[in-house]
């Protein structure tokens, strides 16, 4: 049976291979192409405005998933811990539910709360929509980890006789580090390179490093620097999951 | 007690942080009047204006093809991938998983101007193809991992007691194996088709202007502040759709485990 698997494999492969491995690879040739190899990398590293622009980025990312991660905790809490079991499928649905509303939609349905309201283009009114948008990822991520928590660790924590400050500091928090790492890898690499959110509510704030890579290409026709930008932003975020990575290992051990 | 109360203040506003905004949009597409602010009285005209309109009918079939497309094609190769990875004891498979890993690691963005660089370069004329290939390409990662976490709850025994009872293993392809797997298959289609649907960046990329889609029209209106409030009621129609498709996304989930 394998045998007769084994072209549909090999169809498979090729077809991931050819169409998504390829083009990076071609991408990053293409990068590097000029008079002097890396020279579309050093004109961007050299560029303050190109420099601030990934740094801004980074900076929205970051609050986006700090942000995230303080206002789920508490209801990854709840529902792992004190919700009753009757509301708590029906909470979950609740908040996961509108990951399958198209997310243009969902942006352009809180631009209109947002434009109400009076809180918009600016760097407020993005970092709402990337906390609105992202944030459920994080909470899920996180109750996915906590409602793992055996009972019988939390009964032993009383017994022995912590408080319970002492039952999060030293059990519940390191238990769901995993699920935060996650979580806190999936929000920061999609928000850095997000360019839905900050065109659409972020105004002339809005200026990230994926509206950069998108006018490269699009506006102003530069596809070698195009290509060396995404290249970097593609290192960034292989630096980032690296790093995360690594860190959960450390607490997993 | 206290506390209990401020837990449920504190999960039904951030549910309303939520949902408000998709509420408030779906009452505007009935809303007489084009203004936010003001309530005119009850209409369906928006939704009369939506359906008659050719451009929105276009998108929709390009959108919708795609998506079909892209979801049979991922799904079927997916599960090719993720049962030959579960039953193979090839160490060559551990490779192919970790090469599955990158294109949900790296931005989409990244991805989508890659694949244009690619088609532009091989000469190929963009349309639905190239729009097809992009969203293919990333959904047979996706949808190799959501298949691999079902299949590997399936029992090798099932398989080895219908080959011992005599089954050639075609058969047991098709009468043991694909049906035990059909929730997860559906499953897996159902993810992979809305993915496809809703993708805007990777289609922008691998689109061009005369072949539109429902995520491009939908940001030409949204985006440029010239929104129509018949957007409101293709978005009330496409939430609508969304949910039905999440149900049973959920009920055959559901009833695997």
């Amino acid at each position: 049976m394998y045998s007769s698997l084994k072209i549909l494999i090999i169809i498979s492969i090729i077809f991931l291979f050819v169409f998504f491995y390829i083009p990076l690879i071609e991408m990053f040739i293409y990068s590097l192409k000029s008079e002097n190899p890396i020279e579309n990398y050093v004109s961007i590293l050299k560029n303050p405005l190109y420099i601030r622009i990934i740094g801004y980025s980074l900076l929205i990312s970051f609050l986006t998933t700090i942000i995230s991660l303080i206002i789920s905790y508490p209801i990854a809490y709840y529902l792992a811990f004190i919700i009753n079991e009757k509301f708590k499928s029906i909470i979950l649905i609740a908040f996961i539910a509108p990951f399958w509303v198209n997310f243009l939609l969902r942006t352009y349905a809180l631009y209109n709360v947002l434009y109400m309201i009076g809180i918009i283009n600016n760097f407020i009114a993005l970092l709402i929509g990337m906390v609105y948008d992202y944030y459920p990822y994080m909470l899920l991520s996180i109750y996915a980890t906590l409602s793992k928590i055996s009972k019988s660790i939390l009964d032993a924590s009383f017994l022995f006789g912590a408080t319970p400050f002492q039952r999060f500091t030293k059990i519940i928090l390191p238990l769901s580090m995993p699920g935060i790492i996650a979580g806190s890898i999936f929000v920061s690499l999609t928000t850095m390179t997000e360019f839905i959110v900050p065109s659409m509510l972020g105004g002339v704030e809005g200026y990230t490093v994926g509206y950069l890579i998108w006018d490269l290409f699009l506006k102003y026709r530069n596809w070698f620097k195009g290509s060396a930008l995404s290249i970097i932003i593609i290192s960034i975020a292989l630096i980032i999951s690296l790093f995360y990575s690594r860190k959960a290992k450390v607490v997993l051990i | 007690m206290k506390m209990r109360i401020i837990w449920t203040i504190y999960t039904i506003a951030l549910l309303s942080f939520l949902y408000i905004p998709i509420f408030m949009m779906v009452i505007q597409s009935f809303n007489d009047s084009k203004y936010l602010t003001e309530w005119k009285g009850f209409t369906i005209k928006w939704y009369s204006k939506l359906i008659e309109s050719n451009e929105v009918w276009a998108s929709f079939i390009n959108s919708f093809s795609i998506a079909l497309a892209s979801a049979l094609t991922s799904t079927f190769l997916g599960i090719t991938l993720a049962y030959t990875y579960i039953r193979s004891k090839s160490r060559a498979y551990d490779f192919l998983d970790i090469a599955m890993y990158t294109p949900i690691i790296i931005p989409e963005i990244a991805e989508a101007v890659s694949l244009a660089l690619f088609f532009y370069l091989s000469n190929i004329s963009f349309g639905w193809y190239t729009v097809f290939i992009g969203h293919t390409a990333f959904n047979i990662a996706f949808a190799y991992f959501t298949l691999k976490a079902q299949i590997s709850l399936i029992s090798k025994n099932v398989e080895d007691a219908a080959l011992i009872l005599g089954a050639k293993p075609i058969k047991v392809l098709f009468s043991v194996l694909l049906p035990i797997a059909m929730p997860a298959i559906f499953a897996s289609m159902i993810i992979t088709f809305t993915l496809s649907f809703d993708d805007f960046i990777k289609s922008v990329f691998t689109t061009e202007p005369g072949f539109p889609l429902l995520p491009i029209l939908i940001w030409t209106r949204a985006a440029r502040a010239r929104a129509t409030p018949d957007l409101n009621a293709l978005a009330t129609i496409m939430i609508t759709i969304s949910l039905c498709l999440a149900s049973l996304y959920t009920y055959y989930m559901y009833r695997r485990s």
